[in-house]
């Protein structure tokens, strides 16, 4: 499979070598709708890309992927009475994404250029809102806190210097999206970066669509437009769940 | 073998579900206990959102409750009248519980003050449920026969009604105060309230240990179904694969329960639940003791 995409990839590229100077970086993504059915286990996402062998040499590539943004609470266990509880201690966090992953060639990486803010590119470059009141160390803390967070639950993929890129052209990202994806449209990028001036040469963009498949999305619809009789199926279906029970013991 | 839960969204092990309802199920019919203050705890260890466990908990032991009922109305073990004086009082104080957790949540104390409340109350009927089983057992092995009940204050209150089958002539007000504490714990603290309700009945109403348990049962069964009909209408937090699959193993394990109860004397199923109160307010204790690994938590909003 993977061989025929490379194949694939190869014909691609000399079909549009000639666009290539114009375009200088393209890819391709395995499989633009992940479904989390009743077996999920987890997905993962296989991009594909190519650049220009003759301008590789200068450059860097980025590969991220973006998780649908959402609202969170940053919680703070405090110690109350030799205790360690969550009390009103908290952030709200209006807008961050429930995913990122992100993947490049390269050995250093000066992320903190112009570019990589404005680009969103790198977990400490992503605008995360909530914490614009705070003062700067205290954004850097913050920050390192939530990446911890992700990583632990697999929302964060770092994959810096990881990225292969064969004869300076081919290059293939590979991601895991965990058990907990969140459902909603994940964002594709890639980012050709000068390495010397660190410019922006070239980007392309995709998009990947997660969502919940057969009886989980059928159940999950059903209990946000019908909740009522959702709530009153699943009392009256665990009724009749003990009432069985308990006669087929009363016979054994 | 996992499989995805649609409400909670993550994958769980089935074999894990199935063994925890079982387990949960065995000393729900054996104590007359819901078991959602068990539950809850390890629910919400396997990953799944707090909200989605008490909610889809609530699903599971009515399942668990209802077939634990059933076994122990077959035996004549169940006190309608008491049930029913305890349901008033219960749903006067869910109703007032609900109230309650909304000006909580408003102040913004409201994990403070329900971690607090859920330790403390164990700890209380754990302990003195473990000081007065001990002397029973004591007692018995001495010899000394209690009295079949001691008259205290209790029973100088007005509104006597005789409650047949649990021997006992007193007062509709206790059992209607207990019911109505027990109804705020559980739209506090999204348990059935069957740890508080079983010595409450045995210790305060002095009502005979197994006609308590049947007796419990019956309220649970009118508590969780009512928890989760609203549990989905308001906050759509149950998750029907998630209480299916602990339901499997609870309404077999409740059976088991409730036959395992009826080889046991009273005062050892006192003895033994008091222990495992404990056990549960030790663990917790614990776990707050510890330094956590990491102070901060990320809660998604939807």
């Amino acid at each position: 499979m993977i061989f025929f995409k490379i194949i694939f990839l190869l014909v691609f590229y000399l079909l549009i070598s000639n666009h290539l100077i114009a375009q200088t970086i393209l890819g391709d993504i395995s499989n633009r709708d992940i479904n989390i059915t009743a077996s999920f286990k987890g997905a993962k996402i296989i991009i594909y890309g190519v650049v220009d062998p003759e301008i590789y040499n200068d450059t860097n590539i980025y590969v991220s992927v973006v998780g649908p943004k959402t609202k969170a609470k940053l919680w703070k266990k405090v110690n109350r009475y030799g205790l360690w509880i969550s009390d009103n201690q908290y952030i709200n966090i209006n807008y961050i994404p429930s995913y990122y992953a992100i993947s490049s060639n390269n050995e250093t990486h000066n992320m903190n250029s112009s570019l990589f803010k404005y680009m969103e590119i790198g977990w400490s470059n992503l605008n995360i809102l909530g914490l614009e009141n705070k003062k700067n160390s205290e954004q850097y803390y913050y920050k390192k806190k939530l990446e911890e967070i992700y990583r632990e639950k697999q929302l964060y993929v770092s994959k810096l210097n990881q990225l292969n890129v064969i004869e300076n052209t081919l290059f293939r990202a590979e991601f895991n999206l965990p058990v907990i994806t969140p459902i909603g449209n994940y964002e594709v990028n890639m980012y050709l970066v000068n390495k010397n001036n660190n410019k922006l040469i070239s980007s392309w963009h995709d998009n990947i669509f997660v969502s919940k498949e057969g009886i989980s999305a059928e159940l999950y619809k059903y209990s946000k437009n019908n909740s009522l009789l959702y709530g009153i199926f699943a009392a009256f279906g665990a009724i009749l769940f003990g009432f069985l029970a308990s006669e087929i013991f009363r016979r054994i | 073998m996992d499989f995805y839960l649609p409400i909670a969204e993550l994958s769980v092990n089935i074999l894990v579900l199935i063994i925890l309802g079982l387990v949960v199920g065995f000393l729900s019919g054996m104590f007359g206990v819901g078991g959602g203050f068990l539950m809850t705890p390890l629910l919400m260890l396997l990953g799944i959102p707090p909200a989605v466990a008490v909610a889809s908990e609530a699903n599971h032991i009515l399942a668990a409750s209802v077939s634990g009922f059933l076994a122990h109305f077959r035996r004549k073990n169940i006190d309608f009248l008491m049930g029913f004086v305890l349901l008033a009082g219960g749903i006067l104080g869910s109703i007032l519980g609900v109230f309650l957790l909304k000006y909580l949540l408003s102040t913004g104390h409201e994990k403070f003050f329900i971690s607090f409340a859920y330790i403390f109350i164990l700890i209380f009927v754990g302990g003195s449920m473990l000081r007065e089983s001990l002397t029973s057992i004591s007692n018995l092995n001495n010899g000394k026969h209690k009295k079949l009940h001691e008259h205290i204050w209790l029973h100088g209150l007005p509104f006597k009604v005789k409650f047949r089958k649990s021997h006992l002539y007193i007062s509709i007000l206790p059992p209607i105060v207990i019911g109505f504490f027990v109804g705020i714990l559980s739209s506090l603290m999204g348990v059935g309230g069957g740890f508080v309700l079983v010595p409450a009945m045995i210790y305060i109403l002095g009502m005979p240990t197994q006609i308590v348990i049947g007796t419990s049962l019956l309220q649970i069964v009118f508590v969780t179904f009512i928890a989760t009909v609203m549990h989905s209408y308001i906050n759509q937090t149950v998750d029907v694969i998630l209480s299916s699959l602990l339901i499997v193993g609870a309404v077999f394990g409740a059976q088991i329960g409730s036959r395992v109860m009826g080889r046991l004397k009273a005062e050892q199923i006192r003895f033994l639940l008091s222990i495992l109160i404990i056990i549960v307010a030790l663990v917790l204790v614990l776990e707050l003791l510890i330094i956590p690994e990491n102070i901060y938590s990320l809660e998604f909003i939807k």
